[in-house]
Formats: C-alpha cells, structure tokens, sequence
C-alpha cells in the first residue's frame, strides 16, 4: 500500500457536516487519478483556494481543514463595535463549501511533514498530502507587551481576531461615561488589516459623538507612519478636533508596559487610565506556519510569489496572512487573490502547463463613518523576485473629493464584502 | 516505497495532463470576482461583467481618463495596471460568457 493509501485508510472524512468513514474502494480509485490537496485554514484564503483549485483541477481531492471554531468575517467587524451590524451577520457557515471534491475537515491540525507528505490532526489522525497549502492567519502575542498576556485580553480587548470578542469590544465601549477615555494601541507592523486601527479609530470617534459628546479617543501607535495617513488625518481634523488624538512612535506613541489590575498603559512619558484601552497586540503567523521552519524564524513565511510555495518546502504553500508578500498588504482582499494565484499554479502543475501569469492584486475599504470610505488599491506581478508592484497602478482615493465619492466608496466597500463572501464561501 | 508513491503522483499527473484548464483571460479574470461576483455576476451596486461586449471599451476609457482627470475613480488605478493583452483577454473571456 503507498504512503498516501495508508494517510487515506486512516483518516475520516465529513463532508457537509457529517462524518463519514470513507469506503477504502472509492480511495483507490480517486487516488489513481487525482492529487490530493490539504488545504488548513478556512478563511478567505483557504476558502477561496479550495473552491478555484476544485474548478480548474476538476480531478483534485481537496481536504479542507477548518478546525473547530466557527468563523467570522474579520472585514466589517468594526461595524460591529460600534453595535451597527450585529456578530450573527460577521459569521460564516462553512458547511457550503462541501462538494464532489472538497472535503470539509473540522478538526484541528497539528504538524506536518514536509518530507513524508503527511499532515498530523488532533487524535492523531494523519492525511497525506500532494501539496499542502497553509492558510491559518495569525496568531496574536499579548505576552510580548510588558505586563501584558492571554489572561489579560479581557482588559484590554483587541478583537483582531472577529468573533464573541468583537462583541465584548462592543459592550465595553458601550460603558464608556461621557467624558471618558478610549485608548487604541497599535504594534509595530507586520500586522493583519493594516488600516484596521485606523478604520476602528474613526468609527469609535463617529459613536463617541453622538452618544459620549465629552469622551476622548487617543491612538499610540507603534509606527512612524500609516497607510492612507493624509486621507485618515484629514477626516479627524474635520470631524474629530478635540475628540481624537493619534501619537506615532516618534511622539512617545510607543506602548511600553500594561498594568492589568488597573487596567492602566504606560508609554515612556506619560501614564494614561483610560476607560477602554483596545490594546492590538504584536502578531506572527499561527503556529502551524511555523513549523519545520517553514518561517526561518521570521515569525512570517517567506514564498514564491508565482506560486506562493514555500522557499524553505516547495511541496507547502502558504498564502493569507501567514506569508510574506510585501508590498502586499495582510487583508482579505490580497489573500483571495493569492489563493486563486496558487490554485491557478497547482493546477497547472497537475495538468502539465507553465505557470499562469501572478496578477495580484488588492483594495482596502476603509470605513471613516458608517456611510463614508476611501481605499487604497495596488496591482501587482508574483515574479522569481518576489512580488512587484506594477507601474503606473495603485494609489489611494484622492484627498480633495466631494462627499459623494465618500459615499460611493462606502457603497463599493459592501459590494465588496458581498461578493468576496459569495466568492470565496458561497455564503 | 517512496518510488511506488512517486510513479503514482505521475500517474495522477498525466491522467490529468490533457486538460485543457483555464485560459488566460480566465485566471486575469478571477481577479475581478472578488468585487464583481463570482463569475462577474455583479455584486451591486458593482456592476456585472459577465456577457459584455463593452469591457474592452470600457478599460481603455478608464486608462485614458487616468491621463485626462487623475484616479478620481478607483477602477482607473487598477485600469492603468493592464497591458493592450491583458484588456484583451479580459475582454474576450467575458464577452463569451452568458449574461447573468
């Protein structure tokens, strides 16, 4: 029997939810024929990677591992914090996603081996693999903050990662007094959503206005700088000139040291109590990324950027936040596109074709009010030398634009979530 | 063992070889879908693209208008990333497909 007969004989499928011991006849058959795909993680990236590589490799075997949780969208999660759209409508029910050939998988992974082509399940079930695409998103590291750790999140809620925590966000902003203080802390990048913080920023402002007129927003922020700085900046200084106050690392922004107990941050001159500090803590990629040094001890994996296999096991590949992809940002958006870039090239590779040609590319919506937004877009080309921004492309919305253009934005940004939800969930 | 798995893999790689997979335009296309629907079936208020005649037309009006009024609009900043072939192709790939 080979090495992936016996990964398969072991394992149990569920597909749409139920589980089904899969009969050991229809195994030899499939496995004759089709590579088997293991795909971990099923967010945007994962998601959408599985439904393209079942498209344009019809004989693939796809086993999507989705783990236990249950899923929320990260994008619009800042709607929820500020109680205009509820979690129920941020969730995704997966169980869609089964088909001919994917194979929903609602356990956890382990490890894996790059050499045996196995990937360990809790249990201690294993599936082979012909490829392996890694798709676990970040893991977040509030025991890097001085003071700071797991049993302290409550505290300091962050919610980067959506679900009952953008909820508990929710409810501790919403028992801010008038007159209070909300703090936003933001780590040094690499992180997920980089206009994230900014677009939180604006939408708590927008709620302290019209429910806690006298409360005072401060960001200390990490970095020098930030993506569509001018766009955000200008907003504040309209809407927001006494409320809200943003201190980058040049201007003691640096986030030193937490105190649980009192709930109080420290940066190197001042000592703030706030009411509500968000503290977004430092990230890297979910641990299952990191092994068999697949991140170098980056924290981050580095890739192809034509197929997005890894350059440390090309038999991985590693696409969402997870990989390196500069100059692409860590959004949805860009996960997407790189899940339909390494499904395209994994499919090409099985049919006996070159590579397909890496168009990349990305939009970040940016809420600065429930019905106002502005974006920044790039298009890209995965190259032997990484990915590159293509001349000419790209830019932010312009600084100077009628309110209309604001609220065309914020219209593109909820077709955008539609359509990215359809597309990569069928949900 | 190692051998058997690996004239298995090429086995299962040239059972599937002849497949003729997606076209060009068809990958350069799937960019699209993020914010046009699956399949450019429209995502409103983003239009649908699917079963068009005018994509071609369309994507070069967005280059030029680039030049004329700046990227005012953000489908001129992605316009101005594509080749003449990469308009082409696009615009081949969905004036074949049905209208939604």
């Amino acid at each position: 029997m080979t090495e992936l007969l016996k990964g398969l004989g072991r394992r149990q499928f569920l597909a749409g939810g139920m589980l089904l011991p899969l009969a050991l006849g229809s195994l030899r058959a499939s496995a004759k024929t089709a590579p088997h795909v293991v795909i971990v993680g099923g967010g945007f990236a994962g998601a959408t990677a599985a439904r393209y590589l079942a498209r344009w490799l019809p004989d693939v075997h796809v086993s999507l591992v989705l783990g236990r949780d249950r899923y929320w969208t990260c994008p619009f999660s800042n709607l929820a914090v500020i109680g205009l759209r509820s979690l129920d409508s941020l969730e995704v029910r997966r169980d869609q996603l089964a088909s001919g050939n994917i194979t929903l998988v609602p356990l956890e992974a382990r490890d894996f081996d790059p050499h045996r082509r196995t990937l360990r399940l809790e249990g201690g079930r294993t599936l082979s693999f012909d490829r392996l695409i890694l798709a676990p998103g970040i893991e977040v590291m509030p025991e890097a903050i001085d003071g700071h750790g797991q049993d302290a999140v409550d505290t300091f809620p962050h919610a980067w990662q959506a679900g009952p925590a953008t909820d508990h966000l929710a409810r501790r902003l919403s028992a801010v007094p008038d007159g209070g203080l909300v703090i936003i802390s933001v780590p040094e990048g690499p992180y997920r959503c980089p206009p994230g913080p900014y677009e939180r920023a604006s939408l708590m402002a927008w709620w302290l206005a019209r429910h806690r007129p006298r409360a005072k927003l401060i960001m200390l922020d990490a970095n020098a700088s930030f993506t569509k700085e001018a766009l955000f900046k200008s907003h504040w200084r309209e809407a927001h000139p006494q409320r809200l106050s943003w201190f980058g690392r040049n201007d003691d922004g640096q986030l030193r040291r937490v105190d649980a107990r009192r709930g109080r941050v420290h940066t190197d001159f001042e000592d703030y109590r706030p009411d509500l500090a968000c503290v977004i803590p430092p990230q890297r990629a979910a641990a299952i990324a990191r092994i068999a040094d697949l991140d170098g001890g980056r924290g981050w994996c580095s890739v192809d950027a034509r197929t997005f296999a890894s350059t440390v096991h090309p038999n991985v590949h590693v696409i969402g936040d997870a990989a390196i992809a500069n100059p692409m940002p860590k959004s949805a958006f860009a996960a997407a596109s790189q899940a339909r870039i390494c499904a395209a090239a994994i499919a090409a590779e099985f049919s006996g074709r070159g590579p397909p040609d890496a168009l990349l590319t990305n939009t970040c919506y940016s809420l600065l009010t429930p019905e106002k937004a502005i974006a920044v877009t790039g298009s890209y080309r995965g190259t032997r030398h990484g990915i590159q921004t293509l001349p000419g492309s790209g830019g932010t919305s312009p600084l100077q634009a009628p309110s209309s253009l604001r609220e065309t934005e914020a219209g593109h940004a909820r077709g955008w979530y539609a359509s990215a939800r359809a597309e990569a969930f069928g949900d | 063992m190692r051998r058997l798995s690996t004239l298995l893999l090429l086995a299962s790689v040239s059972a599937v070889a002849d497949a003729e997979g997606p076209s060009r335009g068809e990958i350069l296309a799937s960019a699209c879908n993020t914010c046009h629907g699956l399949d450019g079936r429209g995502s409103p208020p983003l239009p649908p693209l699917r079963g068009r005649n005018d994509i071609r037309q369309q994507l070069q009006a967005w280059k030029i208008a680039a030049e004329a009024t700046g990227d005012t609009h953000l489908m001129i900043r992605f316009a101005r990333a594509l080749s003449d072939m990469d308009i082409d192709d696009l615009a081949s790939f969905y004036a074949r497909q049905d209208s939604p």
